[in-house]
């Protein structure tokens, strides 16, 4: 067991914002703290790593109470990252990254050999090998964030810790960050436990979910919660809903009088497939008995069999005046 | 490449050091230099001397002390002039002389009383500008704040100057006519061991100055104590800023100035190089600075605040301008 919580409260001054959790963590594991917002994560997080007091309880890292450890041996057990941004005017990823083995050099900073190399394969762990010399004010944010996740595994402690790392990125980007991790937790036997409202990436990714409601904290394995409908009582509301099958989530549009028959092709199923889409969103209904027919072809879509073929869906929208 | 750097940067300074002694506001042959003239070697000996050392390391000293600050303070436009530091040290100088008009006249000459108040003075300073800049995030804000400090030290001493008796007020007055001339021996190995004991301690925390730059959080989790870290920053700032605005007033805007010259010149951010670059670049700006003060020549020199805004200032406009992008 890696991180284990007995009866933790947390929350700011008197208010109390999750009580009594009982949390655990083993090696390898990547957990995804989720929630809505308010729902404590951040709290949590920061609680776990010290960065604020618990209210009341005690969280374990290796089988030490933190409350006990300095901030030295604190930081040979777990590393961070943070949402506070990183603005330094010259600054080089390489010099940056090296900041993680600070908790194992001495009091100049001054790097060994060894030091050198765990830097190097850090830099190529993130893909940043190429960028090593590169200022970091002058990198993408994405590059930045896995920047600060080497500077993590440079600091060599057998727990991570990261606070919201996909924010303000973009979907690529978010991607890129939770493969790494997923990657990484496998490659490095680390275990990374990162808060994230990102929920259909976590669904995929996490080993284990923490879902954070306003009643306590759920855990289990992603698909154990979906068919237990904790994502849905916890998440759902009457505009959306999550898949019972795939866990993706289904927006509740309002709904219009118009239907129409769709008459299906057995080599058009993309183009059924993304009609049916947009038509869900526009309001309009299938009904086998409409008056109004489209028959669907890989070449395009036909209104009630005439002529011509409308090669977009945006083109037979046009068209059927509704 | 930044050792070559290092090493054109000390002879820089080297050179701007014999330069500072050999010219000033008296003439004086090359060839004289060594010819025993009485009159001569007073110059160079009690006056020249001393001056140019003590641009040296007042250059050096406040260098130092705004590259820490703007660490500290995670903010480019931090510097010991700038955020009123400057002023504090005047105004634990001016408690010092005119509230304790009733201490003995030996304490107040030997230089130690002075360091001593304005130390404390500058500490005081920081203290507030400090617990505002945890509610202040923006940099050009908390630049308000610390001219606002440091209006305020200036008019409580400009209150205690109408409620002091005449004698202490003229030993007041003298003081604030302080230069980098007035610094006689006897106040020099008062100013450079303290001096030094400011740049030990910025020398021993250059790892965890590294850390700050992350912020407090990312500091903490690489295993700085960040308490005891801002503690041993103040105590050297206040140490470096006191002992100097002591003996030669407050020096305007090098400090701040200074770390962004180094920051650009070795290109980096790294306190284990920006330290000794503050310190070598700060020593030569001043000696430079000291240089042009002496330009007017037959007994006439600029005052040193005056040219040295001349290089500032245009460096925090630029800085601000630079920030907005």
């Amino acid at each position: 067991m890696i991180l284990k919580t007995e009866n933790l409260t947390i929350g700011y001054g008197n208010k109390a914002v999750q009580r009594n959790l009982n949390l655990e963590a083993s090696p390898r594991d990547l957990i995804c703290l989720t929630g809505t917002n308010g729902s404590g994560k951040s709290t949590l997080l920061r609680t776990l790593a010290g960065l604020q007091p618990a209210l009341n309880g005690k969280v374990f890292i290796a089988n030490k109470d933190i409350a006990s450890l300095n901030v030295h041996q604190r930081s040979t057990l777990f590393s961070l990252v943070l949402t506070d941004d990183i603005d330094i005017d010259r600054l080089t990823v390489r010099e940056l990254v090296a900041m993680g083995r600070f908790p194992h050099t001495n009091w100049a900073g001054a790097l060994s050999h060894n030091d050198h190399e765990i830097i190097d394969k850090a830099l190529a762990d993130v893909h940043l090998s190429h960028k090593a010399d590169a200022l970091i004010n002058h990198i993408s944010d994405g590059e930045k964030q896995r920047a600060v996740i080497a500077k993590a595994l440079t600091q060599d402690t057998p727990l991570v810790l990261l606070d919201e790392p996909t924010a303000h990125l973009d979907l690529p980007n978010r991607i890129e960050i939770m493969l790494l991790l997923r990657r990484l937790s496998v490659s490095t036997g680390k275990s990374f436990i990162l808060s994230t409202h990102e929920l259909d990436l976590a669904l995929q990714m996490a080993d284990k979910i923490w879902l954070m409601t306003p009643q306590g904290v759920e855990i289990g394995l992603p698909e154990d919660l979906m068919l237990t409908g904790s994502f849905q009582s916890a998440f759902g509301s009457e505009s959306f809903s999550f898949d019972a099958i795939d866990g993706h989530c289904h927006i509740h549009h309002i709904k219009t009088q118009t239907t129409v028959t769709l008459i299906t092709h057995p080599d058009a199923q993309p183009q059924v497939a993304w009609l049916q889409r947009a038509l869900i969103r526009i309001g309009i209904q299938t009904d086998e008995n409409s008056e109004t027919k489209i028959h669907c072809t890989p070449q395009g879509y036909k209104l009630n069999n005439h002529d011509p073929i409308y090669p977009t869906i945006e083109q037979l929208l046009h068209n059927l005046e509704i | 490449m930044k050792n070559l750097k290092f090493i054109l940067l000390v002879l820089l300074t080297a050179i701007l050091f014999v330069a500072d002694v050999v010219y000033g506001s008296v003439r004086i042959p090359i060839n004289e230099l060594f010819s025993g003239d009485e009159v001569y070697h007073n110059i160079i000996y009690n006056f020249r001397l001393p001056k140019a050392l003590t641009a040296l390391i007042t250059g050096a000293a406040i260098s130092v002390a705004g590259l820490v600050m703007q660490t500290l303070f995670r903010n480019p436009l931090a510097g010991p002039y700038v955020l009123g530091v400057s002023s504090g040290a005047s105004l634990g100088v001016a408690i010092f002389i005119l509230a304790g008009g009733m201490l003995p006249a030996m304490f107040v000459e030997s230089g130690w009383g002075l360091v001593i108040s304005a130390t404390l003075g500058a500490v005081l300073v920081l203290m507030m500008v400090l617990a505002v800049s945890f509610r202040v995030r923006q940099a050009v804000s908390l630049l308000i704040v610390g001219i606002m400090f440091g209006q305020l030290s200036g008019s409580l001493v400009t209150i205690l100057q109408n409620s002091s008796d005449p004698d202490s007020l003229k030993l007041f007055v003298v003081w604030t006519f302080g230069s980098l001339s007035a610094v006689t021996w006897n106040y020099m190995w008062v100013m450079l061991p303290i001096v030094i004991m400011g740049l030990t301690i910025v020398f021993t925390i250059q790892k965890p100055l590294n850390a700050l730059l992350l912020g407090e959080n990312y500091a903490q989790g690489l295993g700085v104590n960040v308490g005891r870290t801002r503690f041993l920053i103040i105590t050297a700032i206040a140490l470096l800023a006191g002992a100097t605005t002591a003996f030669t007033g407050p020096i305007a805007f090098i400090g701040m100035a200074v770390p962004h010259l180094v920051r650009g010149l070795l290109q980096t951010s790294n306190h284990q190089l920006t330290i000794p670059g503050s310190i070598l670049v700060g020593a030569s700006l001043l000696l430079l600075c000291d240089l042009v003060c002496q330009l007017p020549a037959d007994g006439y020199t600029l005052p040193i605040n005056a040219v040295s805004a001349l290089v500032g200032a245009p460096i925090i406009i630029w800085i601000i301008l630079k920030n907005r992008n």
